[in-house]
This record gives structure tokens, C-alpha cells and sequence, in this order.
């Protein structure tokens, strides 16, 4: 096979992609991609990206603790347009005495951490979540906590666990440690947010244990697949 | 692609052509690069020297134990380098030891390692680090303007002052010794310790792993430390104008840094400490489940 | 307690009672809108900023405006967009103003800048831990989320709006108040730069 030896650039391969070159050009392109097969690679390389782009998910979790900020800025620019006093020095025991807080809060954890869940799997849950904020946290709810984890830690477990070969035992060993001791500090932080369901605190420390859990699986599997 | 890397000659001479069985190979590379010049080098090496010199020009050295491969090169072939990527293989555990590589690289540069089990010392490097290790230890003596670090089990020691570092590991200890414009430290095990500098923003956080923090707060500092069970020790200057919130959620809380008492935290379980001195520019924030913290001067 | 209402992605009058309630101080009302659309707010600022402690800032930033602003919002398009698009113009004026905050923040993990390579952390499979190749997609949606956050601001901007998000040449020339020629040549620098991050080139 002849082979040409010059080949077209990726820009320029992706202006063809979308259709943006005029005729004389796309078609002498066209005739170039019939003969070189680096040059059809690099062009099925872009369609694949922009497939790869499109399909990330639209949905991130936002973390926990940006509602409360949001709220507590929310309710300065009130009180300042309200022409009121200006907001009194927060103090130390409104961190977990706000119910409604809590259930806000819990909710948006359900509304999904899903860093890595597909498009439609975001939107579903998205439209799912639009229940207006109970004043407290019903055990369901926490429970729906744990679902909206589950889905992106076991997609990440399962990843690990195909490639599990790719680790060295050592590195596995450690892993399996690390991920044992975030799950011995769930349980806590689960068991203790049973039995007081409002507690704006301990949905925050659960969601972030569940979060350091997301963090190590994601590095685990970046160990064996990537240089 | 692979195959499509400009492939750099490398100069692989034995360095004992008669021994029997641990015949080495040297590494000797040396190019003019850009002073922001991007290095990448990965795969299977114990020992990893970065240091920055005062040239434009990238040296890459050492040795790689029989059987070992290295690939890679410069991205362009034409003037001064602008990025270089190496990758080395080992046959097996045993000759991943005797891979031992040292890189020079202007101040300015960025460098990227990514390592399974290895030691990296860096130092003088004002650039980028960013520093990848399962096992082994890091350490970082210079003052990047990033910094990242990620290990799993290989302890992290960084003194100097990154601008902005992230520092992760899984077991390892975390130790900073310096000051830090924005820091983020996070460990599942690991202890955190942090001291002899200012930190303006740092994130602290463990699982069981215990934190010590003992350093200056800046007027406008912004300090937040968060444990499961791992204890938190924050010991500051009796001067600091800061405003401090502390709670747990079953843990004790100690205050030896100002004259204000604990309380006891919601359904008389855990405790809740709030206190500031001068007009409270800085913040410190301090959260955990059932460890316990202590507040402390300096 | 606040009247109950449910938002439903289509209903428009929903949106719109559920918008007068809130900017009339329903923080109820408000806290509904912020959980229905925070998500794809954050997404939007992690992906257009490269960090995600940028992402949230900005992202409590775009909700504070948007109480501010909700009188202002007039029904004719969707709530949805019209909180997408407050998004995308205060990451970028905000992008504009912050220079060196930009150069710590997206080198959370951006670390190479400048050159034209700009390969991501997880490169393609020169080897794994212990050379073995790598497998699949999740892998692949990491890096590629990575390989974004490495990208230039203006290739970065002009990707994810037009890749990512679906937007038109010509609204993120609007937007981004650049001409629409310069968009299409940063899509194909953006594209070009991924490709090789992601060790396809």
C-alpha cells in the first residue's frame, strides 16, 4: 500500500467534521481520506471526542456545603434589601439547628453526587428530586443518600475489580485498608444520623465520607489505567 | 499515538558488559529546552532526583537495571524543546530497583511523575510539580507555584512554600513544613502534620488519621479542619485575631487558647466551641465526629 | 409552610409561580429551584473553570444572582436556560477579572501550559502500574473531564459550551463576545489538544 506521507492536521480534519470548508476543499480532503488510512484514525478520533464530549453527564453534584453558603449570602442580601439590621454574628450552635437545613441539604445530596453517571441516569434523578423540603430528615431520605452513592461507587468498584491484576498485591492491600476505614466511619456517621435525623452536621460528615470514598476509587482505578 | 512519538536515541551503554547478571544500563540525555519546558516521565522506577538549575536545558541521567526499557522523547523536533515524555519498564519487581533516574530541568518548569512504588525528592523547582506515587515517599524542598501530590501509602513531606498545593495520600503522612498561599491536604490514615509558616487557605482533612497544625494565621486567614475519629490539634498565636468555630460530634473539646468554655454540643452529646480574639480577620474552622481537639498557643 | 409546588421540567407555569415565590423571599421556593438546578449549574462551572473549588464559588455566586435577579426573568424562555446562561456569563466575566486566582486554580490540573502538547495525567496507555493496558469507559470519562480542566481558558470555554453543553457558534461568539470565526478555531485547538492529552495523535 502507498501510504501518502503528508497528512492533514487535527484542526483542520475537525473543520471538516462539522462541515465548515468550502467544497474544493472537503472534497479534495474526501479524496485524501480514501487513500490514508492515519488521516481517516485521526478524523474518526475527533467524531469519537465530540461523541465522548456530548455524552458526559450534565449532572455534578454540587458538594453539600454550598447550599449552606448560598443560603447564608441569600439571606444577607434579604435582610440588607429589607432594609433591616445587619445580620447578627453567626454563632457556633446554628450548625446543626437548622432542620430545614438539614432536609435542604440531604435533599441535594439525593439530587446526586454522580460525577461519573451518565447523562440520562442525572436528568432522571434531577426531575426525581423536585419535592419541596419536609422540616425533617425522614430516614428514607437518608437512605436515598446512600442510593445516590451507590450507583457511582459501584460502577467504580466494579472498574477496579476488572483490573485488579493490573495492581500489585501491596498496592491493593492498601487500598482495601483505606476503603475499610471510610466504610467503619459510614456506618458511624449512618447509625448516628438514624438516630438524629435533623442533624445538619452529620449528613455533611456522611456525604463527605462518601465522597473521600468516590476520591480513593477514582485514584485506585487511575493507578492501573494511566500513565 | 505510540508509535507516532518522536522517538529520542537513547544512549544505552553497559556500564559492566561482563558481569553476569545485574547488567546495567546508562541513561544520558541532554537537551536546550524552553524555560517553562513540560516533563513527563512514568512508569517503573525506586528513584526519582528532580532538580532545578539555572539553564535552559534538560538533563535526564542514571541508571536502569537489565531488561529495563526506556521510550520517549521531545515533542518537537525543531528548536528548543518545548516537552519531553518518558516512560521506563521494568521486567519485574527487582529490576524496577535498580531503576534510578535524576532529572534537571530549568526553575521554571513543569514536571510530571507518576511512579508505582518510588522515592522523589524535587527541589528548586519554582514551576509545576505534579508528583504520582503508590508506596515510596515524596519530598519536596523548593517553592512551586503548584504543587500536587497523590500517593497512596509513600509519605509526603513538602517544606517550602507552594503557592497552591494539593496534597492527597490514602495511609501516608503529610508533613508541610512552611507557608502556603492556598493548601488543600487530605489522607484517609495518614497523620497531617503542618507547622513553621502561615497558611492563608488550607483545607485539612482525615478519616482516622490525627492533624496537628501549629503556625501564624494572616489577617485574612481562612483555615478548615474536618476528622472522623482522628484527633485535631490547632495551636496558634495567643495574639491571632481570628474567630474560631470548633465541634464534634461525640469528641472532646480541649481549649487551652483563649479563656472561652466548650459547651455541650446538641442533645448533650459531643461539645461546641466558639471564641475569637482581636476583630477576628482570620477563620478557623474545626469539625470532627469523635476525635478530639485540642486549641493551643503557639 | 409554602404552598407545594412541584417542578416539572416542561411546566412553565410551574417554574413561573415556583420563581415569584421565590423572588418574593420564599426561601422554600428557593431552595426547590436551587436543588433542581444546581447540578447542571456546578457541572457547567466545574467544567468552564477546571476546579472544583472555583466551580464552587461561582456556582454560589450564579444562586445568589439569581435570587437577585429572578424579577427579572421574564418567562419567555425556559427557567432553565436562563439560568444556564446567567451561569456561563458570570464564569466568564468572572474569568476576565480573577487572572491570578485563574493561574493557581485550574492548575488544580493544569500543569501544562503553553506547550502544545498539553497532555492530562491519565495519559493513554504507555502502560499501567505494571504496564498492563488499560481498560474502559469509566476510565475514559475521567480522563476526559481531566484532559478538559487542562485545556486553555479560551479552548476550554469554547469546548465545553459547544461540545458539552450543545450551544451555537454564534450564541458563544455573543457570549463570549469574540467573533465567531475565533470560536470555531478554538473548538479545533480545543479538539486538537485533547486528542493529543488523550494520546490519540
Amino acid at each position: 500500500m502507498n501510504e501518502p506521507m503528508s497528512h492533514y492536521d487535527i484542526e483542520t480534519l475537525s473543520a471538516f467534521a462539522d462541515g465548515e470548508l468550502n467544497a474544493v476543499i472537503a472534497a479534495r480532503i474526501e479524496r485524501h481520506l480514501a487513500e490514508c488510512s492515519v488521516c481517516r484514525d485521526s478524523l474518526r478520533g475527533v467524531r469519537e471526542l465530540v461523541a465522548a464530549a456530548h455524552a458526559l453527564p450534565r449532572d455534578i453534584a454540587a458538594p453539600a456545603e454550598a447550599w449552606d453558603a448560598v443560603r447564608t449570602r441569600v439571606g444577607r442580601v434579604a435582610r440588607v434589601a429589607r432594609g433591616s439590621p445587619a445580620a447578627s454574628r453567626r454563632h457556633t450552635g446554628s450548625w446543626w439547628r437548622s432542620g430545614w437545613m438539614a432536609a435542604a441539604a440531604a435533599i441535594v445530596l439525593v439530587a446526586g453526587t454522580a460525577v461519573l453517571m451518565p447523562r440520562t441516569a442525572g436528568k432522571a434523578k434531577a426531575t426525581k428530586v423536585g419535592r419541596p423540603a419536609p422540616v425533617v430528615v425522614s430516614p428514607v431520605a437518608v437512605a436515598n443518600v446512600d442510593r445516590s452513592y451507590s450507583a457511582t461507587l459501584s460502577e467504580l468498584r466494579e472498574s477496579l475489580e476488572s483490573q485488579r491484576h493490573a495492581l500489585s498485591p501491596s498496592t491493593v492491600r492498601i487500598v482495601e485498608r483505606s476503603l475499610a476505614t471510610i466504610d467503619t466511619a459510614i456506618a458511624e456517621a449512618r447509625s448516628a444520623l438514624a438516630s438524629d435525623p435533623a442533624n445538619q452536621a452529620l449528613v455533611e460528615i456522611l456525604s463527605a465520607h462518601y465522597e473521600r470514598k468516590v476520591e480513593l476509587l477514582q485514584r485506585a482505578t487511575e493507578l492501573s489505567s494511566s500513565f | 499515538m505510540r508509535n507516532r512519538l518522536l522517538t529520542l536515541t537513547l544512549t544505552f551503554a553497559a556500564l559492566v558488559p561482563w558481569s553476569t547478571a545485574a547488567a546495567q544500563q546508562k541513561v544520558d540525555i541532554h537537551r536546550s529546552c524552553t524555560p517553562t519546558v513540560s516533563v513527563r516521565l512514568g512508569g517503573a522506577m525506586s528513584s526519582v532526583k528532580i532538580i532545578a538549575w539555572d539553564r535552559d536545558s534538560i538533563s535526564l541521567t542514571g541508571v536502569l537495571a537489565s531488561g529495563s526499557k526506556m521510550d520517549g522523547g521531545p515533542y518537537n523536533v525543531t528548536g528548543p524543546v518545548t516537552g519531553m515524555k518518558f516512560f521506563v519498564e521494568a521486567i519485574d519487581e527487582t529490576a524496577l530497583l535498580g531503576n534510578k533516574l535524576e532529572l534537571r530541568v530549568p526553575r521554571n518548569a513543569r514536571v510530571w511523575i507518576k511512579a508505582g512504588s518510588a522515592d522523589i525528592e524535587a527541589s528548586g523547582v519554582t514551576g509545576g510539580l505534579d508528583l504520582n506515587i503508590v508506596g515510596g515517599s515524596v519530598r519536596v524542598n523548593a517553592k512551586p507555584r503548584e504543587l500536587i501530590v497523590e500517593s497512596m501509602d509513600g509519605s509526603v513531606t513538602v517544606s517550602g512554600s507552594p503557592g497552591y498545593a494539593r496534597l492527597k495520600t490514602a495511609t501516608g503522612d503529610v508533613t508541610l513544613q512552611g507557608n502556603g498561599e492556598d493548601v488543600t491536604i487530605t489522607t484517609v490514615s495518614g497523620a497531617i502534620r503542618v507547622s513553621e509558616g502561615t497558611v492563608e487557605r488550607g483545607r485539612f482533612e482525615s478519616v482516622t488519621g490525627p492533624i496537628v497544625f501549629t503556625g501564624d494565621l494572616p489577617r485574612r486567614g481562612d483555615l478548615r479542619f474536618d476528622t472522623h475519629s482522628g484527633s485535631i490539634e490547632v495551636r496558634m498565636p495567643r495574639q491571632a485575631s481570628v474567630e474560631i468555630d470548633a465541634a464534634t460530634v461525640t469528641g472532646t473539646i480541649e481549649n487551652a487558647w483563649s479563656n472561652a468554655r466548650p459547651i455541650a454540643g446538641r442533645e448533650g452529646r459531643g461539645m461546641e466551641l466558639g471564641t475569637s480574639s482581636g476583630m477576628g480577620g482570620a477563620r478557623v474552622l474545626v469539625r470532627s465526629f469523635k476525635g478530639n481537639v485540642r486549641l493551643g498557643t503557639k | 409552610m409554602t404552598a407545594r409546588l412541584e417542578l416539572v421540567p416542561d411546566d412553565r407555569d410551574g417554574e413561573r409561580a415556583l420563581a415569584r415565590l421565590a423572588s418574593s423571599g420564599d426561601e422554600a421556593a428557593f431552595a426547590q429551584l436551587y436543588r433542581a438546578h444546581s447540578s447542571r449549574v456546578f457541572a457547567l462551572c466545574l467544567r468552564m473553570s477546571g476546579s472544583r473549588q472555583r466551580a464552587s464559588e461561582l456556582m454560589q455566586d450564579v444562586f445568589v444572582h439569581v435570587w437577585e435577579r429572578l424579577g427579572t426573568w421574564r418567562g419567555d424562555s425556559a427557567l432553565s436556560s436562563w439560568i444556564y446562561r446567567l451561569t456561563v456569563n458570570l464564569v466568564l466575566s468572572n474569568g476576565r477579572g480573577e487572572q491570578r486566582r485563574q493561574t493557581h486554580e485550574t492548575a488544580e490540573n493544569a500543569m501544562d501550559e503553553g506547550t502544545e502538547h498539553r497532555s492530562s495525567r491519565p495519559e493513554r496507555s504507555e502502560g499501567s502500574e505494571l504496564g498492563v493496558a488499560r481498560p474502559a469507559s469509566v476510565h475514559e470519562r475521567i480522563d476526559l473531564e481531566r484532559a478538559i480542566a487542562k485545556l486553555p481558558n479560551g479552548a476550554r470555554t469554547v469546548f465545553v459550551l459547544h461540545d458539552v453543553e450543545g450551544y451555537q457558534h454564534a450564541e458563544i461568539a455573543t457570549m463570549t463576545g469574540t467573533a465567531e470565526g475565533t470560536c470555531r478555531a478554538q473548538l479545533h485547538r480545543a479538539r486538537k489538544l485533547l486528542m493529543e492529552a488523550l494520546g490519540e495523535r
